[in-house]
């Protein structure tokens, strides 16, 4: 979720629970006010007729007033002392004026005459419809919410885009950019301490990862360099060793068992300098346009011979070609490496390869359960699948060498094929989505 | 013949000078730019294997002096730096051929002798053992004067084999000469196997003197036959 849908949503939530808030206390607040309001006409008029009657002035015991209309009931003690003195009331009354029975505030005075006589006076005067207060106040509580909610929106969101701008690049530029690379630098003036703050701290980050980069890889490269002329002199110390005529078969096959890890070793210490050449950007000569199939073709005949004993069906159909710009030692590698992996991992099934203009894709299978395609391009990430003549480099390799010539590589599991698939990277879109 | 092997590093210095003593060369050594320059200013040698990152200079100036006085050594680059440039670089100074460390021993000196046979005999590149025959510039074979029909990997094995005829020949080695390195990973050596089963059986219908002997769980080794 964006951001800045997070804050309209909360902020109209906290919006509605302030406004429904707010439409209670008016509705009752207002209610009050005209409540007194009436209360005072009613007691001024209930205090003329009582005024009047007392003074022994003759009126009806019931009439109708431009004030509101009354009634005049004589009650008995024991009544009039249950009742209090003064009492309002709201009630639907039939008032004569209007012919109607409406809504009207009522007003109940208890008092005596001289000789002892109590009397109760009602006096009644139409009031308001509660009802069509409260719906009206609804109706206005809801419009003004949807008035106040589109302004606000429209505040929130012009403010919280001009604010978060530098954010936005912060997050496009992190976006883009690809430790051991070329990166453009980041450009995004601030005035915001927080933001400049941010910023600095993400190009420190940066420029520290990009040191520790740098460092392990001129220490694998180093590394790799060093062991390979103490492992060659092994090797040749070996070789040497067992052209002596006098050694015993066991002595031999002893012998030929520490060669053939030393070859290991050599081919794990070859994978790991190419790697870090690759990743040095050490193979700089790009051709255009370079045929994959070509290359392919060089070499699937050898493959084939070499694996025979492995019983694999080959498919790789004549027809489209894939292009891409790349370095020709780099992309023979690409190729053998992937070939090699179906070949090797392919016992007594079949590897297709296809080539069109978008991708070029090797699969091969029957297989029984889909590798973690997480995993699968990370160094030495082998799992149950190792096998001793592979160094768990291979397609390392292949991401590296597709990751400096804007290629793509992906494995999916389909159709029970283990499918690998080069194809052109998209050009990044690293310009921040406002 | 006498070789000159200028290379820093005490111990690849060592091996190289025995393996090629083993192979009846005259081997003298030098560990650094100026004893290798001292000895190329007292002596003559008819090969100076050469490395190029040295403590005290760069092989490649030795090189250059070597081609400037106008001498007749044959210098066979030996470097770890495998980098496309170096060896464009060594090989237009001049040099007659590059070999990139690490090398397996049975491989510098067929490229010792390759080198030799191309400068010494006039550009003349065939190679005669007993009665056979082998002419690298046309990759035909022949036995009495008869040609042997090979296929490509035939002739190539056949060819890596006579450079390095009496030496043991690792498999894997083999395979890599002959298949490029890309077939590193093979478990299995059969197909090998098979190519060789048939050279030996042309070999042997066509009565050549030598042969191709399996070392137990190793290789192969190619021998004349007395």
């Amino acid at each position: 979720m964006k951001l800045i849908y997070k804050v309209i949503l909360r902020a109209s939530v906290g919006m509605a629970a302030i406004m429904i808030c707010w439409s209670v206390l008016f509705y009752f607040g207002m209610i009050k006010v005209i409540n007194d309001e009436i209360d005072d006409i009613l007691s001024d008029f209930s205090e003329q007729l009582i005024v009047r009657f007392l003074s022994g002035e003759k009126i009806p015991l019931s009439a109708d007033d431009v004030t509101g209309q009354y009634e005049l009931l004589k009650i008995s003690e024991d009544v009039a002392d249950e009742l209090p003195q003064v009492r309002f009331e709201d009630k639907e009354m039939y008032i004569y004026r209007i012919d109607d029975h409406v809504a009207s505030r009522v007003m109940k005075t208890i008092f005596y005459d001289n000789t002892g006589q109590y009397y109760q006076l009602t006096a009644a005067t139409p009031s308001f419809e509660k009802d069509d207060i409260g719906k009206s106040l609804i109706w206005w509580t809801i419009s003004l919410y949807a008035l106040m909610m589109i302004v606000s929106i429209i505040i929130y969101v012009t403010v919280f885009y001009r604010c978060m701008k530098p954010f936005y690049v912060l997050i496009g530029w992190l976006d883009a950019y690809k430790i051991g690379q070329t990166n453009r630098p980041l450009e995004n003036p601030t005035d915001i301490t927080e933001f400049a703050r941010l910023n600095d701290v993400a190009v420190r980050t940066m420029r520290r990862n990009e040191q520790i980069y740098e460092q392990q890889r001129q220490f694998t490269g180093n590394a790799s360099h060093e062991l390979q002329t103490p492992i060659a002199i092994c090797i040749n110390r070996m070789e040497m060793l067992m052209e002596d005529d006098t050694l015993t078969p066991q002595q031999m096959e002893a012998a030929a068992k520490v060669l053939e890890s030393l070859g290991n070793l050599q081919k794990l210490n070859k994978s790991m300098l190419l790697l870090s050449r690759i990743d040095s950007g050490q193979f700089p000569e790009t051709e255009k346009n370079l045929s994959l199939r070509t290359i392919i073709d060089g070499m699937i005949d050898d493959y084939k011979s070499i694996y025979a004993h492995k019983k694999i069906e080959v498919e790789y159909l004549p027809g489209n070609d894939f292009h891409c710009d790349i370095n020709r030692q780099l992309a023979t590698t690409l190729v053998a490496n992937l070939l090699k992996n179906a070949f090797v991992h392919g016992d007594n099934g079949k590897i297709i390869i296809t080539l069109s203009e978008q991708a070029f894709t090797i699969s091969n299978g029957p297989a029984k359960e889909a590798l973690d395609a997480d995993v699968v391009f990370q160094r030495f990430a082998q799992g149950k699948h190792r096998r001793n003549e592979s160094s768990g480099l291979g397609l390392a390799i292949v991401k590296s060498i597709c990751e400096q010539f804007n290629l793509s590589v992906t494995y999916r599991f389909i159709g029970n094929y283990h499918t690998f698939t080069v194809e052109k990277r998209q050009k990044p879109d690293d310009a921040p989505n406002l | 013949m006498k070789i000159l092997v200028v290379e820093d590093e005490k111990q690849l210095r060592e091996i190289i000078k025995e393996s090629l003593q083993k192979d009846r060369f005259v081997v003298e050594t030098a560990n650094d730019a100026a004893s290798a320059s001292d000895k190329l200013e007292a002596y003559s040698y008819d090969c100076v294997l050469l490395d190029i990152m040295l403590p005290d200079g760069n092989g490649l100036d030795i090189l250059r002096k070597i081609k400037q006085d106008g001498r007749k050594e044959n210098v066979i680059i030996i470097s770890a730096k495998d980098a496309i440039d170096d060896k464009i670089n060594g090989l237009d100074l001049g040099a007659d051929d590059y070999l990139a460390k690490p090398f397996h021993l049975a491989e510098l000196s067929a490229r010792i002798r390759s080198v030799a046979r191309r400068n010494n005999h006039g550009g003349d590149t065939t190679v005669r053992i007993g009665n056979l025959e082998i002419c690298p510039d046309s990759r035909e074979v022949s036995v009495d004067g008869k040609l042997l029909d090979l296929s490509r990997k035939e002739y190539d094995i056949l060819e890596y084999f006579i450079n390095r005829r009496g030496r043991l020949i690792n498999k894997l080695t083999l395979a890599e000469s002959v298949w490029g390195d890309h077939i590193d990973m093979a478990d299995n050596f059969d197909f090998i196997y098979a190519h060789i089963k048939n050279l030996r059986k042309k070999l042997n219908e066509a009565g050549s003197g030598i042969e191709i002997k399996s070392v137990y769980g190793l290789g192969y080794k190619m021998e004349e036959n007395p």
